[in-house]
């Protein structure tokens, strides 16, 4: 973008403007959904925590008991009489309750079931998506509870995907002065050097993060965006064969009998298994390794229990599992997925979930990805603000064109309503009837239908009063949240904060944080007017130093 | 995590420091392209590189995770969080930076030591 101006080195200039055509364009076109996949993929960190918050019935349970499997089991039984598999995911610190999945046909969608970690006694919570919301859509736009259309939402993600690594790949030749501006942040000379700036930080500063969670997100389903590979080297009767792929993938041999998938026909019914030695044998192997899900199914040879390590408890996802027969409790085969090519596969999913981090380096990755999206942010708005100073260099007081008034529109209704849209989400499920029938849709109408009002906000005031309008009501929401859950729930600060429930407390006090926050920008936006634009629209100030390129402290920026 | 923030904090300020405005920034009438500044400059630069290349050895080395590979996932981390850190005092606070670089050097020595201590 910089670059447009400078004109001293011609032969250079082809590369990166062509870059820099590249990098505007894929920017401007995927751009909104590509915030609305950072800001969601951003919130997916904290998955569990969402889940639990918007179940306040789960609220003070117990820590779980070293029998919970076996008395979940008995209420599984007792709930879904004749079951032939399930998988059961046990409490760790972040889940409380015991969660049981189980489908009746092969292909059918999983029940699900919440137990006490003690008793094994069925918990009913609230009907919600929770933060499994924030999850779906991120990588496959889902936007209904049980949503169709999610192959085609991985499309689209995946090609948004793809977008997002082009623009970081050429913003890094767009960005001449990236590295000799590293550290350079001028908010005081306001307008397009500001947000030049502000995109040019928080791009380069925290650019490894973002080619890992790029790159590593469009490997996850390296299946689905490149099939060619697999399809060559694994011919199957009708077509690829991919079960046979990803089972050594997962580090099994083909055709090895499977606790996950089995074949079609109708399985017995699972008799009542002894778990106890089993769990215990796991324990024993892994060397107090904890235990993160056992999976049971019943095919032509008799029950089969699969216990899967957590997946926390190492970078590479992809946990170790021990394979069981269900009767006699006899360990048969110890699948652990290594090989050079597996475990890249592995240590990338895993960086991507970011499963092995810790309450500290959990904030870590969610301030990383919201610095993420505050850069796709800053693209956005820099690209109407350049375009807005150049007008109004020829012409002073040009209209808006209906390109720009379309993008500023955008801007303030898919950006801005974004947030605004994720607290009418959380309200929802405070305020909706609890009896409601369909509520988790009813949760995600609001969302959807905040977030196109703020787009009609936008549309009809594509100005900085829009952009106050959205931010001031997303920051009253936030402020909300807390006010709503005290009045509803007894989950609220008065109760999580003399206990030091930070579980519980976190997510209020982070809603009343971004409130606070939201609330600063608006009053910002209200009272500052922006500078006039002679002022702040020349270019960057390379004249600063004439020579400056060939002092020895800035030789990286002679590799920019 | 904490050691590999401070050694990178540290880096990160020598470099900056290295860097002909923030120089000026830091130490406000000093001609950043006078001979002793250049100079001056020129040992902030190859510090600030060593010393990231120290951090680093120090995660690969001295793992305080349970595995390697996670203790390299921290110092990126920390990498990319003291480089946030460094920016906004460049921005805010840029007469600081010289002594919040060594006090985070300084304090990185004690960190290792204790750490050392423990095993």
């Amino acid at each position: 973008m910089t670059g447009s101006r400078t004109t001293h080195q011609p032969e250079q200039e082809g590369f990166r403007q062509a870059m820099s055509w590249l990098h505007t364009w894929s920017g401007l076109i995927l751009g909104w959904l590509l915030f609305a996949i950072f800001v969601t993929g951003t919130l997916s960190f904290f998955k569990s925590e969402f889940n639990l918050w918007m179940r306040p019935e789960l609220h003070g349970l117990p820590a779980s008991d070293s029998d919970v499997a076996q008395r979940a089991q008995v209420a599984l039984h007792e709930h879904a009489p004749g079951v032939s598999n399930f998988i059961m995911r046990l409490p760790d610190e972040r889940t409380p309750a015991v969660n049981v999945l189980w489908r009746d046909k092969p292909n059918s969608r999983f029940e699900t079931l919440l137990l006490h970690p003690q008793t094994g006694a069925a918990l009913q919570a609230r009907e919600t998506a929770g933060g499994e919301f924030f999850y779906r859509f991120h990588f496959e736009l889902r936007t209904a509870h049980k949503g169709r259309w999610t192959i085609q939402g991985r499309w689209i993600v995946g090609v948004a995907t793809l977008m997002m690594f082009i623009a970081l790949l050429t913003g890094v030749v767009t960005h001449r002065r990236i590295f000799k501006d590293f550290f350079t942040f001028r908010p005081r000379k306001g307008g397009q050097r500001a947000w030049l700036d502000a995109h040019n930080v928080s791009g380069v500063l925290v650019l490894p993060f973002y080619l890992m969670i790029t790159f590593s997100g469009l490997m996850i389903f390296h299946a689905m965006y490149m099939p060619a590979g697999i399809a060559a080297a694994y011919p199957g009767a009708r077509g690829t064969d991919t079960q046979s792929y990803f089972s050594e993938l997962q580090g099994d041999v083909p055709g090895a009998r499977s606790a996950r998938r089995g074949g079609n026909a109708q399985a017995e019914p699972l008799p009542m298994l002894d778990l106890a030695p089993m769990l215990s044998q796991a324990s024993l192997l892994w060397q107090g390794g904890r235990v993160g899900s056992i999976t049971v199914r019943s095919d032509s040879q008799g029950p089969l229990v699969e216990i899967t390590r957590h997946d926390g408890d190492r970078l590479q996802y992809g946990p170790a599992r021990l394979r069981f027969d269900g009767r006699s409790g006899q360990l048969q085969t110890q699948v652990d997925p290594q090989g050079p090519a597996i475990k890249t596969y592995g240590v990338l999913y895993g960086l991507h979930l970011g499963r092995f981090a810790d309450t500290g380096m959990r904030w870590v990755l969610f301030g990383f990805g919201v610095l993420g999206s505050l850069m796709i942010a800053s693209g956005l708005i820099l690209w109407s603000v350049k375009r807005r100073a150049q007008a109004l260099r020829k012409t002073p007081a040009a209209p808006l064109p209906f390109g720009e008034r379309l993008v500023a529109s955008f801007n303030i209704g898919l950006m801005g309503g974004l947030p605004l849209a994720i607290a009418a989400y959380l309200l929802a499920n405070r305020l909706l009837p609890l009896e409601m029938p369909g509520r988790p849709d009813a949760e995600l109408s609001c969302f959807f239908g905040i977030w196109i009002l703020a787009l009609l906000l936008g549309l009809i005031r594509p100005s900085r009063q829009g952009w106050a309008l959205v931010l001031g009501l997303a920051a009253l929401a936030y402020l909300l949240l807390p006010l709503v859950n005290a009045l509803t729930t007894s989950t609220h600060l008065g109760i999580s904060l003399p206990a030091l429930d930070w579980s519980w407390a976190g997510m209020d006090l982070s809603f009343a944080a971004t409130g606070l926050m939201l609330a600063a920008l608006t009053r910002h936006l209200l009272r500052h007017k922006p500078l006039p634009v002679a002022r702040h629209a020349g270019p960057a100030k390379s004249e600063r130093k004439p020579n400056a390129a060939r002092t020895p402290g800035d030789s990286t920026a002679q590799e920019a | 995590m904490l050691l590999d923030f401070l050694l990178c904090f540290a880096a990160w300020t020598a470099l900056a420091l290295a860097m002909d405005r923030h120089h000026e920034d830091a130490w406000p009438g000093v001609e950043s392209e006078a001979p002793a500044a250049a100079l001056l400059r020129q040992r902030l630069f190859k510090s600030g590189w060593a010393l990231l290349g120290l951090s680093l050895g120090i995660a690969l080395c001295f793992p305080a995770t349970s595995s390697v590979a996670l203790s390299a996932t921290a110092w990126t981390a920390a990498l990319c969080l003291s480089a946030l850190a460094a920016t906004a005092l460049a921005t805010w606070q840029a007469p600081r930076l010289p002594v919040l670089g060594l006090a985070a050097l300084g304090l990185a020595l004690l960190v290792f030591c204790f750490s050392r201590l423990g095993h």
